[in-house]
């Protein structure tokens, strides 16, 4: 890492070295910019390093499912990009389904979907068992397949921003928590550490969670709230659960990933706000029992990490891509992906390095405008899990 | 007709002949049988992936033992660590591991110690990795035996004691004094923790004054054999016997489970090498623990193993501590030549050895108080993990105290001495206290080694001495970065057995330690809560 001079300028200094904030830094460096990276810990120490790393273009949302089709096509391009593979695993998403009213709504959803060139599949309770011999088909009324849907490795995406901004020379500032900015003629000028000032032409906020406490010091409010989710993993077992499985009706979900390991959680336990990052008993015990009851054959095997992480979630479900006419002139927020940021991490930062670049509001971009909570534009997204 | 004679030639020989994938040799009777496959020039047991490397392993750890197995004629699928050669026997390894035999699938013994398989970059050889990955034959099958259902309950108590060694023992025996209410909790039946090796025991009993009927009461009615999984925000914790879990509710939370793991940093299982004390003894125990070695001791624990094999090994003693034949000093590096290891002392002399034997440094387990929210301090000595002070509050509303070896005290009666000190601030007695508060920890002169490149660090996910140095190389510095693209601490012994390897070379903080501290079936989870007849 160079020795930052605070007495450079910066074009654009990018707040929050999670998935977001590398990708826009690196898109935004790739233009030629002179960037920097503030992060108040490690990069990827905030919900980076803390999701399920699934991916899937099947949203509720129109925006959401073309938004996520390019993005998609980012992340399976991302290893031949930077070197870095991050292990993306086509292995489906596969939705279970328990009652007449979920099979209507995704046929519903799935009209749509084939309209926009990513339909699925549904299987009868045979077909599903024939990818899941061991599901427990008591109750089970099918499932939906989302071939385009997968899994991939999300420390490997912050591996590959890490080492091209190394090599691009963008200073990566690690254990620096933003303390305050300097605005004058409502534009902001320049953001602190400590003592330590850093000036810039733009600011970024890619903060994730916590994006609303460092544009509070700004006295902009964002509409963002914390959700702390947990996840677990069993120990390394044979591999036999290919999709990444979410059951409705047991509101569990899981996944098998390469070193064999079961990773999931359960879809409807979070607490609202910014709790430290522990686990409960409560979680514990619940995923156990809803996992065995979705699968049976999982009785024996033995959970051997869990951990918690913050969901950051806006009123639509949706992120914040953009700025508000409102807010001091330079800033900037790419936040508030509720629970889908890592998926969309490598196309929102190559659209918000277009955006801040050009001026020009990228198409796909458009409608995650911070202005549309004040225009009641909200985005119709429920299918978050 | 070739067959029966050699059958014939292998049972006429009076020492047992084990033939290891047709390799003949002889070993004397009661051989464990990895030392036989070792002698028969066999590196490894099995094979492993990662980084795109197909490695050898002669992996000793106690996991997984379902499948570190071999082929024995007449016996089936033996672990080679608990089998001891009786007679002659024939042994089949399957070394035929190779990028083709993995893709067939058809593979029996290949490892697990999948990470990172990234840097292969996409494409054909992705494709490929990936097969290799998905077939990785001997991870165990999900079903297993039949599920036992554990006894599940609660207890409540006002203290919980996490730990029965001196420092455990020592607010018990304070509590007791107090009659305040308490339960304590070991996995071992025995309690004493790393005081029952002490040779001096029964002195350092008398000398700290510990009273033997108190034990035996604690022993009678206020222990739960059993582990201590981890403390949950809900401010209670989990505890899981041999047959049952149990909830346990307290006001006080007191941790004082030390220093109880053992650093096999140094693997001593590839190559004569730099091993600490615990792994001497294993080593020993298996008869490949050969002179001349020299032990570099600092604590009683060392003298004790010192003591234990200098008949047989003659070893030379080189310690700081006031012991009889030793040599003052200590070591100032060790080096690997082509055949031994060349030991330069403080002193100026030098010694050739084939093993060094360290007893130094033992690390505090910090997995369970860095779970409950505590910011540690470490002095900045590299290879150095002293905790000097542990601050911040826990994430729960348990309020929760370190007592003992836990917070970076060194020696057995110091822990002893710290944990009544404990008792006796629980109790609100502390004058008693103020007098038992142990002097300030001696923090011991580092000591240099050269490690090893395929010397392991995290046995559960095959991380090396090498794959920590590609991480700096690929300047993912830190524990947490380091622990990410290497996989290290992220096995099933959740980093009991490697935390401390990991963090000598880092000289780094541990990196964030994550519940259950014991891998727990789902099923005995799930006996908790009443979610199953809900379902």
């Amino acid at each position: 890492m160079k020795p930052v001079n605070s007495n450079i300028e910066y074009d654009v200094a990018v707040i929050g070295a999670g998935a977001v904030g590398l990708a826009t830094s690196y898109h935004l460096a790739s233009k030629g910019m002179r960037v920097i990276l503030i992060e108040k810990n490690y990069a990827g120490s905030g919900s980076s390093t803390r999701n399920a790393a699934g991916f899937r273009v099947h949203f509720n949302s129109e925006h959401n499912v073309k938004f996520m089709v390019e993005g998609r096509r980012r992340l399976v391009g991302f290893g031949g990009e930077m070197g870095w593979n991050p292990i993306i695993f086509d292995s489906g998403y596969l939705w279970l389904l328990s009652t007449e009213a979920d099979l209507q709504e995704f046929k519903r959803l799935n009209t749509m979907w084939s309209s926009l060139g990513v339909g699925g599949r549904f299987l009868d309770t045979h077909e599903v068992r024939e990818v899941i011999p061991e599901l427990n088909p008591q109750g089970l009324l099918g499932g939906f397949y989302g071939p385009q849907d997968g899994t991939f490795h999300h420390d490997l995406i912050l591996f590959g921003y890490q080492e091209k901004l190394e090599g691009m020379g963008v200073p990566l500032l690690e254990s620096s928590p933003v303390t305050g900015f300097n605005v004058s003629s409502r534009r902001v000028r320049s953001v602190l550490i400590g003592s330590k000032e850093i000036r810039a032409e733009r600011f970024v906020v890619c903060a994730g969670a916590w994006s609303p406490q460092v544009t509070a010091m700004l006295g902009v409010s964002l509409p963002i709230t914390p959700e702390r989710r947990e996840l677990g993993v069993t120990e390394p077992v044979k591999h036999f659960i290919k999709p990444f499985v979410i059951s409705l009706k047991n509101r569990v979900y899981f996944a098998q990933g390469l070193r064999g390991e079961i990773r999931g959680g359960v879809t409807d336990m979070f607490r609202k706000g910014y709790h430290p990052l522990v686990s409960t008993l409560e979680w514990t015990v619940a995923y156990a029992a809803r996992l065995i009851k979705t699968l049976p054959t999982v009785s024996n095997v033995r959970l051997n990490r869990q951990w918690s992480g913050y969901y950051e979630v806006t009123p639509d479900h949706s992120q914040i891509m953009g700025a508000h006419p409102s807010w001091p002139e330079g800033l900037f927020v790419a936040a508030g992906f509720s629970g889908h940021g890592m998926m969309m991490s490598p196309l929102a930062g190559e659209l918000m390095a277009e955006y801040i670049a050009t001026g020009r509001i990228p198409d796909l971009m458009r409608p995650y405008s911070p202005e549309r909570f004040d225009e009641n534009r909200l985005i119709d997204e429920a299918m978050v899990f | 007709m070739l067959e029966r004679l050699i059958g014939f030639v292998i049972l006429s020989s009076s020492v047992p002949t084990v033939s290891v994938n047709g390799r003949l040799i002889t070993v004397e009777r009661g051989t464990p049988l990895d030392v036989a496959i070792k002698k028969a020039g066999f590196r490894g047991l099995f094979r492993s992936v990662k980084f795109g490397r197909l490695r050898d392993i002669m992996d000793d750890s106690y996991l997984y033992p379902q499948y570190k197995c071999v082929y024995v004629n007449g016996y089936g699928l033996v672990n080679p660590l608990s089998f001891q050669v009786e007679g002659d026997i024939t042994v089949i390894i399957d070394r035929r591991a190779s990028f083709g035999s993995i893709l067939s699938g058809k593979l029996p013994f290949f490892g697990v110690g999948f990470q990172n398989s990234g840097l292969i970059r996409t494409g054909f050889g992705w494709k490929i990795m990936r097969r290799m990955i998905l077939s990785s034959a001997n991870l165990p099958k999900y079903a297993g035996e039949k599920v036992v259902r554990p006894e599940s309950g609660r207890l409540t108590t006002n203290i919980l004691i996490v730990g029965g060694g001196p420092a455990g023992m020592g607010l018990a025996q304070a509590l007791l004094e107090k009659n305040l209410d308490f339960l304590l909790v070991d996995p071992n039946p025995t309690l004493g923790g790393r005081i029952r090796y002490a040779l001096n025991f029964p002195q350092l009993r008398r000398a700290l004054n510990f009273d033997a009927e108190g034990l035996a009461k604690i022993i009678a009615t206020r222990r739960i054999v059993g582990l201590f999984t981890g403390l949950y925000e809900e401010g209670v914790g989990l505890v899981v016997g041999e047959n049952r879990i149990l909830r346990v509710e307290f006001s006080r939370l007191v941790y004082a489970n030390g220093s109880k793991c053992p650093p096999p940093l140094f693997a001593g299982n590839d190559s004569p090498g730099v091993i600490s004390v615990d792994y001497a003894l294993r080593l020993r125990h298996f008869g490949v623990l050969m002179s001349p070695v020299v032990f570099y001791v600092e604590d009683e624990w060392g003298e004790m193993v010192y003591r234990a094999l200098k008949d047989d090994l003659l070893p030379v003693l080189v310690s700081p501590l006031n012991l009889e034949d030793k040599v003052a000093s200590h070591i100032k590096q060790v080096r690997l030549s082509s055949k031994e290891l060349v030991v330069t002392l403080d002193n100026g002399s030098r010694v050739k050895a084939k093993y060094v034997v360290y007893s130094t440094l033992r690390q505090p387990n910090l997995e369970l108080p860095a779970q409950a929210g505590f910011a540690y301090s470490f002095s900045a000595q590299r290879g150095k993990i002293v905790c000097t002070e542990a601050k911040g509050e826990p994430s729960s509303n348990a309020p929760v105290l370190l007592a003992g070896s836990v917070t970076g005290l060194y020696e057995l009666n110091d822990a002893f001495r710290h944990g009544r000190a404990i008792g006796y601030t629980l109790s609100g007695d502390m004058d008693s206290a103020l007098k038992l508060t142990p002097p300030p920890t001696v923090v011991h002169p580092s000591t240099t080694g050269v490690v090893h490149q395929d010397a392991f660090v995290c046995f559960c996910e095959d991380v090396r001495v090498r794959d920590f140095v590609l991480a700096q190389h690929k300047k993912l510095r830190g524990p947490e970065k380091t622990k990410r693209f290497t996989g290290w601490g992220t096995g099933v012994c959740q980093g009991k057995l490697c935390i401390a390897n990991g963090m000598r070379i880092l000289g780094d903080r541990p990196y964030t330690q994550r519940l259950p501290t014991q891998p727990t079936p789902l099923a005995w989870l799930a006996s908790l809560g009443d979610e199953t007849s809900e379902l």
